[in-house]
């Protein structure tokens, strides 16, 4: 927050810190980033100020000298606030203590262990030492619904997961039971925990009460391996973490980006990993329908481009990123593209205003921006075929389950002097491929999409290729180079940063690394660009004010394996950084 | 996917109401601004039509007021006086709390238990008798005390137990036969109307004014009936508030600053000022609502549900009177679950004041329209906190809420609203000109109260005591009771002196006394003597709190006192802030092990600890609730818990106190 936004300050430890009106010590401590502990406060929920681990001490509060909840009391100028002070960690660590006293310590078996905000504050402002003695109370363990499992003996009843059902999901399935210490959260009988939001329960417990079912007891989480990605279900395209173990996706987790998904991601969503697991997934390169290399399918798919002699129509997805279709599209020439979108799925609307889109094709908006208008081209393409002009048409079906292409479509096909087919899947009714190379899932891509709302975002390599797959943009910039198209192959910046120079004014002036975690709007690539006035490199986090937690699901986490630098590219000439491709 | 665990669902069985409930409910959401509020009237209708509070009952409920089914099982589970489904017909809940404990309880616990061959908490095979142990019954003078069905069974004794028990069997319809029943020792006369002055000329005799007293809040007690509206007006009554509806409002809140009004409720805030905190129409449009503390709860305290059911038209008049103050046009009278006769009486009552204009479309004069409402509770102690109140008026879970906002400006239903004790509210009526009283007199009942700065002693100068005042005295003395007192008079004369309580029962010795209810501190037997007002006993250490004055006796084990406190407020935290919810049972189990001789010296560092680390560290006052008498039981009677740390066991055999020896009187 620049001078001019705030409008008054006042002192947590001394240091002044910006304010708006009606923030909260904490809020404006975090956006300041003076971090003050928290369990039942999230940044997208009403407070409830019962977990009381933000208690500090501060001057111009009523009654003077009693300590206040950060969350919930209001700064006002002048206000001095202790949060880390001797009188202050007396006070966290008598919480502590107190959360400690029914918490079972099983750390060991804890699926939120290594996430869990219980176990870092304990750290932090824990005692040495157990004074308890006395026999623990028993809650009810439970699987509140196909994703979520309650385990009552860890809960510390912030009533996040309830206010979330309650505020943002709106479906109000989950209540506190009981009184006092024998308070726990329970569903109704016969009521299942199953909205389209279900998982983001699992995030938001600060402790391991609420359990994601689906990635429990498989992976200790320090051992995951987080990317920053967006997420390639639907158009809303939810910034999320790709969490890895041993090359294999282990769960995807939201990401907070306000402009998105603020802090949540749905749960068909979360679960989509899964479909770059499937057994129908094309593993192996085929010609001619026998099994072969995959420099073997190259070479034969190269010598079919070069056979062409520019007779290449082809037919892509929702599902390709930016960079797939600009290649693509210099490929063909000017021959014609035919674009299948996944049909229309669920859609779902939070009380807060985040949105499951209908539209279930990641870059619907990206074809519209890299190809422009497509409603013709399949017309087009079958009409090539039905003409017998086409030397090579490319297939490339990055959509899990398989593209639904028309059936004449698929009959016109057979025309094709050669089919060249990169698919996800291997399904009944697929083209019979001339050459058919492994296609691959969104969490394995590098690369850029554009969501429902226009929002240029990327996408991560999180994992290898499956099977002996090579990257799709690397095998369409190759035919390119076979077609005398393009002299090297680039990487996906490399190829973005064609498109941004070259194409639609939607992409003009963004640069990929500029991108960033959160992204750019189409048509916003000037504006988000820092400005270059020679002096110190600007310094921008991607992260937004705050988190959801220190820990556990804490955006920066994702990206502490791979330090990234993004460089302004004027400032890297400067430091003599090629431009553009690395 | 990890593999689903095994589940064990309750059935939920598809229920619906007869025409007649289903018309009930919807009177019964017309008088509040929210479908929500309507929950817990809802759920006993439920009670009513399916005999007890289930699954199914929820669910159409839910369906009924735009809930979730969720929503309605946690506010349910919240409240532990709704039916259970595996209730019997009859729901025999025994009082354990500390005032019924020293009057030997846990004795008659034991006979009641092996009378009816179940524990508590278990229902007979022939599924007619459930038994149940419970919480304070606001009947303390006359315990031990039970409740059948929500109807007090009072001053029991084994044998008088098995008489009504059998005449339950024979005639299922007698459980609630000793609704209004008798008071051993009524209070209606002055102590002594010839006492003569012992104090020099010029200068207050507390003590004289006191034995010639005339009871003034409990007049038209003790009838074994509530009092009529015709008798009310009789007495003078409905005066108050016709005179003050003629007075602005602003004036009328003027007056009650003036008056020196403190609540009664345990806080002791300045009612006039609370009722300043209103703000201006301007400033916060829309309505007020004035809400009455009917959840009398506090265990030893009695006085509200004496007052409410002898005489309901005290506070009404005080209802029309605070109503016009604050420019609200609608009353709640939130009353403890309990409390089953009293709210009945309260709804007759309400019935013949709407008859006579008291309330109405012209209660507050010039068209100005006021309603009253009774709203039942449903068993949790922590609704007797203001702005858990209104949580459970608004039909939730009964958590105190975050302050600031404090209700004053953003109370029941987000508007403006005033909280107030019933004992406060009866008060007004008599500054204001009802039974001949008025403001000047009023004032000058009590000890009075010192500006700021005029005496270097007290810098910040004494609110003072003013007013009647009815005093709660539980325990072991000889005549326990409500006493209608003025501020002033010395607590140990109330419990000495043979024309008050008598002394101590069995001709025992006084070994302490706690003054305003179980959450404050005790007062040793040579601190006693100290004038009954808020300063004074302020002053001693402890506080006049809900004025329920427990007394000790020298048999009495000050560490199972301890335990029976901490066990009902361990039973009672809402839950909500970790110190309370967690700190409360934690102290309650060490002091436990204390008890039954496996405590540690260590232990009572670690009490002091929790205590310090609850205090002033959670939402409402419920941490110093328990933490208080811990830490004050612990320092006044510290020899007593070394002993039992020492010995391994308690001296006293795990007894509370030694049984009486002489006979109780009969109701």
């Amino acid at each position: 927050m620049t001078d001019t936004e705030h409008d008054f300050t006042f002192a947590i430890d001394g240091k002044s810190i910006p304010a708006r009106k009606g923030d909260t010590i904490l809020k404006a401590g975090l956006r300041a980033g003076v971090f003050i502990p928290h369990y039942c406060w999230h940044p997208g929920l009403t407070v409830a100020g019962n977990c009381r681990i933000c208690l500090v001490h501060a001057t111009k509060t009523m009654p003077p000298g009693k300590p206040v909840i950060a969350c919930a009391t209001q700064a006002v100028e002048g206000m001095e606030v202790e949060s880390d002070g001797p009188r202050t960690k007396a006070l966290r660590e008598g919480v502590m203590e107190f959360l400690l006293v029914n918490h079972p310590l099983d750390c060991p078996v804890c699926d939120q262990a290594g996430e869990c905000d219980l176990q870092q504050y304990s750290f932090d402002y824990g005692r040495a030492t157990s004074r308890f003695h006395e026999p623990k109370t028993q809650r009810p363990r439970k699987d509140l619904g196909p994703l979520i499992r309650f385990v009552g003996n860890r809960c510390i009843v912030c009533t996040r997961c309830v206010r979330f059902c309650e505020e943002v999901a709106g479906t109000g399935e989950l209540g506190v039971v009981g009184r006092g210490a024998m308070s726990w959260i329970d569903t109704f009988p016969g009521v299942q925990l199953d909205n389209p939001l279900s998982g983001c329960v699992a995030d938001l417990c600060p402790v391991g009460a609420l359990l994601d079912r689906d990635s429990m007891h498989t992976t200790r989480v320090w051992l995951l391996r987080g990317t920053e990605s967006a997420c390639g279900r639907c158009a809303t395209g939810c910034n999320i973490n790709v969490e890895t173990w041993n090359d294999q996706v282990r769960r995807l987790t939201p990401r907070e980006n306000q402009a998105v998904n603020r802090w949540w991601m749905c749960d068909e969503g979360r679960l989509s990993y899964k479909e770059a697991q499937a057994p129908t997934r094309v593993r192996r390169a085929r010609v001619d329908g026998r099994e072969a290399s995959f420099l073997d399918a190259l070479t034969r798919a190269t010598d079919e481009v070069r056979k062409a002699q520019g007779g290449v129509v082809a037919l892509t997805t929702g599902f390709a990123t930016n960079e797939e279709l600009f290649t693509l599209k210099a490929l063909v020439g000017k021959g014609p593209i035919a674009v299948a979108y996944a049909p229309d799925g669920s859609t779902f609307k939070a009380r807060d205003g985040f949105e499951i889109s209908r539209d279930k094709n990641p870059n619907r908006k990206g074809v519209e921006a890299v190809l422009g208008a497509t409603d013709a081209g399949e017309a087009a393409v079958i009409a090539a075929l039905e003409a017998g002009k086409v030397g090579l048409a490319i297939v490339h079906d990055g959509v899990p389950g398989g593209a639904p292409w028309s059936p004449t479509l698929l009959a016109a096909l057979k025309k094709a002097a050669a089919l060249l087919v990169l698919a996800h899947d291997d399904v009944p009714g697929a083209p019979a491929a001339t050459v058919l190379l492994p296609a691959m899932h969104w969490t394995e891509k590098e690369g850029t999409v554009v969501n429902g709302g226009g929002r240029v975002q990327r996408l991560r390599a999180a994992v290898p290729p499956t099977g002996d797959a090579r990257v799709d943009l690397e095998v369409l910039q190759e035919l390119a180079r076979a077609a005398a198209l393009q002299p090297r192959v680039l990487s996906a910046a490399g190829v973005f940063r064609k498109l941004a120079a070259a194409a639609p004014l939607s992409f003009d002036g963004m640069d990929y690394n500029g991108l960033g975690a959160l992204g750019v709007p189409l048509g916003e690539g000037r504006a988000a660009r820092p400005a270059s006035n020679g002096r110190a490199l600007p310094v921008v986090d991607a992260r937004t004010g705050y988190e959801a937690g220190p820990v556990s699901r804490a955006p920066g986490r994702a990206g502490d394996e791979q330090v990234r630098v993004s460089v302004h590219r004027e400032s890297a000439v400067g430091y003599g950084t090629p431009r553009g491709d690395l | 996917m990890a593999t689903a665990l095994p589940t064990a669902e309750p059935t939920v069985v598809e229920r619906s109401f007869s025409p007649a409930a289903e018309a009930e409910l919807q009177a019964i959401v017309k008088k509040y601004p929210e479908k929500r509020a309507a929950l817990l009237p809802a759920l006993r209708i439920c009670e009513r039509e399916f005999g007890c509070v289930d699954h199914g009952g929820m669910k159409l409920v839910a369906e009924k007021l735009d809930l979730t089914p969720a929503y309605v099982l946690g506010t349910v589970s919240f409240y532990t006086h709704f039916r259970r489904p595996s209730d019997g017909t009859f729901v025999i809940e025994v009082c354990r709390t500390l005032p019924c404990a020293l009057r030997g309880a846990d004795d008659f616990a034991k006979h009641v238990s092996r009378k009816l061959g179940i524990q508590p908490g278990e229902t007979t095979k022939d599924g007619r008798f459930t038994l149940k142990n419970a919480e304070c019954m606001a009947a303390c003078d006359k315990a031990p005390v039970a409740q059948v069905n929500g109807y007090n069974w009072e001053l029991l004794d084994p044998k008088t137990f098995d008489e009504l028990l059998d005449q339950l069997m024979k005639d299922p319809g007698s459980f609630n036969l000793r609704k209004g029943c008798k008071d051993p020792y009524p209070w209606t006369q002055p102590a002594e109307p010839t006492a003569q002055r012992t104090k020099p000329e010029g200068e207050r005799d507390y003590e004289h004014e006191a034995l010639t007293h005339e009871p003034q809040l409990l007049r038209r007690c003790y009838k074994g009936r509530p009092a009529t509206y015709a008798e009310y007006v009789a007495d003078g009554g409905y005066k108050g508030s016709k005179a003050a509806v003629a007075i602005p409002p602003a004036k009328v809140t003027e007056m009650v600053k003036d008056s020196g009004l403190r609540g009664r409720g345990g806080a002791g805030f300045l009612t006039g000022m609370k009722w300043g905190f209103i703000p201006s129409t301007e400033q916060v449009p829309g309505n007020r609502y004035l809400v009455i503390n009917a959840d009398e709860s506090e265990p030893g305290t009695f006085k509200d549900r004496k007052l409410m059911e002898d005489d309901p038209h005290l506070l009404l008049e005080g209802i029309v009177i605070a109503s016009h103050a604050i420019g609200a046009n609608d009353a709640y009278i939130y009353i403890r679950g309990e409390m089953v006769y009293g709210a009945e009486v309260l709804e007759q009552a309400i019935a013949e004041a709407y008859k006579n204009g008291v309330f109405g479309p012209d209660a507050l004069g010039f068209g100005k329209r006021l309603d009253c409402v009774v709203h039942r509770g449903a068993g949790a102690y922590i609704c007797g906190e203001e702005t858990a109140l209104l949580s459970s008026l608004e039909g939730g879970r009964g958590y105190p809420r975050l302050k600031p906002p404090f209700p004053a400006i953003k109370g029941a239903w987000g508007q403006p609203t005033i909280v107030n004790n019933v004992e406060t509210i009866a008060n007004l009526p008599y500054m204001f000109g009802a039974f001949g009283k008025s403001l000047d007199w009023y004032k000058g009942l009590g000890t009075p109260g010192l500006a700021p700065g005029v005496d270097p002693k007290w810098p910040r100068g004494r609110l003072g005591s003013r007013g009647p005042k009815v005093w709660c005295v539980s325990g072991h003395v000889n005549r326990p009771g409500l006493y209608d007192v003025p501020f002033g008079l010395s607590l140990k004369q109330l419990i000495m002196d043979p024309r008050y309580c008598g002394g101590i029962r069995d001709g025992r010795k006084l070994k302490g006394i706690v003054p305003g209810g179980s959450s404050f501190q005790v007062l040793k037997a040579d601190e006693v003597d100290v004038a009954l007002c808020y300063d004074a006993i302020a002053d001693a250490g402890s506080s006049v709190g809900s004025a329920a004055i427990f007394v000790f006796d020298d048999s009495t084990c000050m560490v199972n006192a301890l335990w029976n406190v901490l066990r009902f407020y361990a039973h009672e935290s809402c839950g909500q802030c970790t110190p309370c919810r967690e700190g409360s049972g934690w102290m309650e189990r060490i002091v436990a092990r204390i008890e039954q001789g496996m405590g540690t010296m260590e232990d009572l560092a670690t009490i002091d600890a929790i205590a310090d680390q609850a205090c002033g560290k959670t939402i409402c006052v419920f941490a110093e609730a328990f933490s208080w008498p811990a830490q004050s039981y612990i320092k006044q009677f510290k020899d007593e818990f070394v002993a039992h740390i020492k010995q391994r066991r308690c001296p006293q055999g795990g007894r509370l106190c030694a049984p009486s020896t002489t006979a109780r009187p009969k109701a």
